[in-house]
């Protein structure tokens, strides 16, 4: 049925038909590979060194409340494996809900502290404004990932809220979508829904913070965007607040 | 790389300003070892407020009067989610304010998703599971009596209520005898069921009887909201005047007292100490006790505290807008000149990259070509 070539005889594949091949992948998935290889090369994906002026402490806390989203996602796992019962009335359960709790404020904590850090170093400048709005987006459904698992504590505190910020609910419409004094609902949307969609904008923006790199300082009297010397100073646009700044050195 | 792609450099990857060892690896161990660290610190330390939530069971007890006095507003369909239009009901049975705003009122437009009638679903339904059905005869005599006759029984009640004690000792029924028809014995037995307990359970499993499996609370939940008319944060909000005996936060509950549902997020006492639960503290941003709250829920209950969402009857849709109207310039930041040149005007970025600054001037000292690779 097929020739049996010197190759294949030595325990080579056969090369396909040049005409099965598009060349150098022009069809869609070679697209996302090109678009992928194009901002995300490994060396700025997985980076070894970073530039000196990534230096202080502030730094670490969008590392923190990335943690502190994993230990959420391990605790929440744990709880909803084991039930409310569970976290109720046993020693290790209240601590698992204690955990849970903590990684929660942690979390909130970081994110403030990530947010007051990146809105004063303008941190959307070179091409990062949608790092800026990824990371909003995140916050804000964090926000009611965090309001559900008030609910889901299953106790007076979660009795209250849910019969409190219903009238909220009602008011927008969501009733029937997100009934927070319907545990049955809730659970879905804490559970499930809301941290998918916060992973989602979190991944997204971890992305987005990959493809291009910590933000560089304002320009010194004296350099460009880039941190290299320039006699005449920055210019307008390099010292400029916006996203576009600095973007044509980047091409 | 394929083949004539430009070359993609990041501006910290093309940065000429000097460069630093950076592990990526370490950074992530280190973050989620603090992380972890100071949760179980905490956990093990504080731990978590796990206050045992309200029963009608509780209500009943500790304020029959007030359970009673609301168990009557339900039947005659007074209370606040009697009246309180959609979800529940039509907004032609409304007599609160709608949320609306101008034209916008989303609730109007979707209308009545969870149809609640709260006689039937509050007390009829959940006094026919009582073995024997005793309150059935008095069941069908009051929903065949005419409105007037329901009227003039409901008025009589109302006044027996009132010359009833604030606790009931041993739990044994004790509003005087009068003349009020069906409710002497619907509420007798109302009153029986909740104290036994059944009340929370029968509630339930109201909604679809055909459905065993049921974690839904809002019969339960919308029932003890009703309580004292649903407190002081319900005035402006449905137009209706609270109890008197709702509490402002500080004041301590009287046993007996009505308001009861509300005064247990405004009274800090054991076993809850919610203290400050209420809307007009910040509300859902507290937590029992010492603990910290839902506190980045602020840029939401900040809108409750002045304005329209403290004085509106539209309050809450007031505050949902409100806080959306926010969230976008805050989302599209970047892309609005003024508001993201505040950084650049502040210049508190000088004190963040201090080191850098310094840097700079110390290489345009020297000269230049030290630190640039």
């Amino acid at each position: 049925m097929t020739d049996t070539t010197g190759a294949q005889e030595a325990g080579e594949l056969p090369e396909a038909p040049e005409a099965l091949v598009e060349e150098d992948g022009r069809n869609l998935m070679g697209g996302v590979r090109r678009y992928a290889q194009k901002y995300w090369p490994y060396e700025q994906l997985l980076p070894t060194d970073e530039p000196a002026y990534v230096s202080r402490v502030f730094y670490m806390f969008g590392s923190l409340a990335l943690m502190a989203f994993v230990l959420l996602i391990i605790t929440g796992v744990l709880l909803t494996v084991k039930g409310p019962y569970w976290w109720h009335t046993s020693g290790l359960g209240l601590f698992l809900n204690s955990l849970h709790f903590w990684s929660c404020q942690i979390f909130f904590f970081a994110i403030f502290v990530h947010f007051g850090s990146s809105f004063f170093t303008a941190a959307w400048r070179g091409g990062r404004g949608f790092t800026w709005l990824f990371g909003v987006l995140t916050f804000l459904v964090a926000v009611l990932t965090g309001l559900t698992g008030y609910v889901l504590q299953s106790n007076y505190d979660a009795q209250w809220i849910a019969q409190q910020a219903k009238d909220a609910m009602n008011a927008v419409g969501l009733s029937k979508v997100l009934n927070l004094m319907d545990m049955d609902n809730v659970v879905g949307w804490h559970v499930i829904m809301l941290p998918l969609i916060v992973a989602i904008f979190l991944g997204l923006h971890l992305m987005w913070v990959r493809r291009h790199g910590i933000v560089p300082p304002f320009p010194a009297e004296g350099t460009g965007f880039e941190g290299e010397p320039e006699a005449a100073g920055p210019g307008q646009h390099e010292a400029s607040s916006s996203p576009h700044a600095g973007m044509e050195e980047q091409r | 790389m394929s083949r004539g792609a430009p070359a993609w450099k990041s501006s910290d990857v093309a940065w000429r300003g000097g460069r630093r060892p950076y592990d990526l690896v370490r950074e992530v161990i280190i973050s989620f070892a603090i992380v972890l660290g100071l949760a179980v610190i905490l956990a093990i330390v504080v731990a978590s407020p796990d206050p045992q939530a309200v029963t009608l069971q509780q209500w009943a007890t500790q304020s029959p009067k007030d359970f009673l006095g609301t168990t009557l507003r339900e039947v005659t369909y007074t209370s606040l989610s009697a009246q309180y239009g959609p979800p529940y009901e039509p907004a032609s049975q409304q007599t609160g304010n709608l949320q609306q705003i101008g034209f916008i009122s989303p609730e109007k437009w979707v209308g009545v998703d969870f149809p609640l009638n709260t006689f039937q679903d509050y007390v009829a339904k959940p006094l026919g599971e009582v073995p024997g059905n005793p309150a059935g005869p008095a069941l069908q005599q009051w929903e065949g009596a005419s409105s007037s006759q329901q009227k003039t029984w409901a008025n009589a009640y109302a006044t027996a209520l009132g010359q009833a004690p604030d606790t009931f000792s041993g739990n044994r029924y004790a509003v005087p005898a009068g003349g009020y028809g069906p409710l002497a014995a619907i509420m007798t037995t109302q009153y029986q069921l909740a104290v036994s307990g059944g009340l929370d359970n029968a509630l339930r499993q109201n909604t679809d009887t055909q459905v065993w499996f049921n974690d839904d609370y809002t019969l339960a939940e919308l029932y003890l909201g009703d309580s004292g008319n649903g407190g002081l944060g319900n005035v402006v909000k449905f137009g209706r005047q609270a109890d008197a005996s709702c509490l402002v936060p500080g004041q301590t509950a009287a046993p007996g007292q009505g308001c009861w549902y509300y005064n247990q997020a405004v009274t800090n006492t054991a076993p809850r100490y919610a203290g400050y639960l209420a809307g007009d503290t910040w509300g859902i941003t507290n937590e029992v006790g010492n603990f910290p709250g839902a506190w980045w829920l602020v840029p939401y209950t900040v809108w409750y505290q002045f304005g329209w969402g403290a004085n509106a009857s539209f309050a809450d849709l007031w505050a949902m807008i409100a806080t959306a109207l926010v969230s976008l310039p805050f989302l599209f930041l970047p892309w609005i000149p003024g508001l993201r040149d505040i950084p650049k005007l502040t210049r508190v970025y000088r004190i963040m990259w201090r080191d850098y600054y310094k840097l700079v001037e110390a290489e345009k000292s020297a000269g230049w070509g030290k630190h640039a690779s």
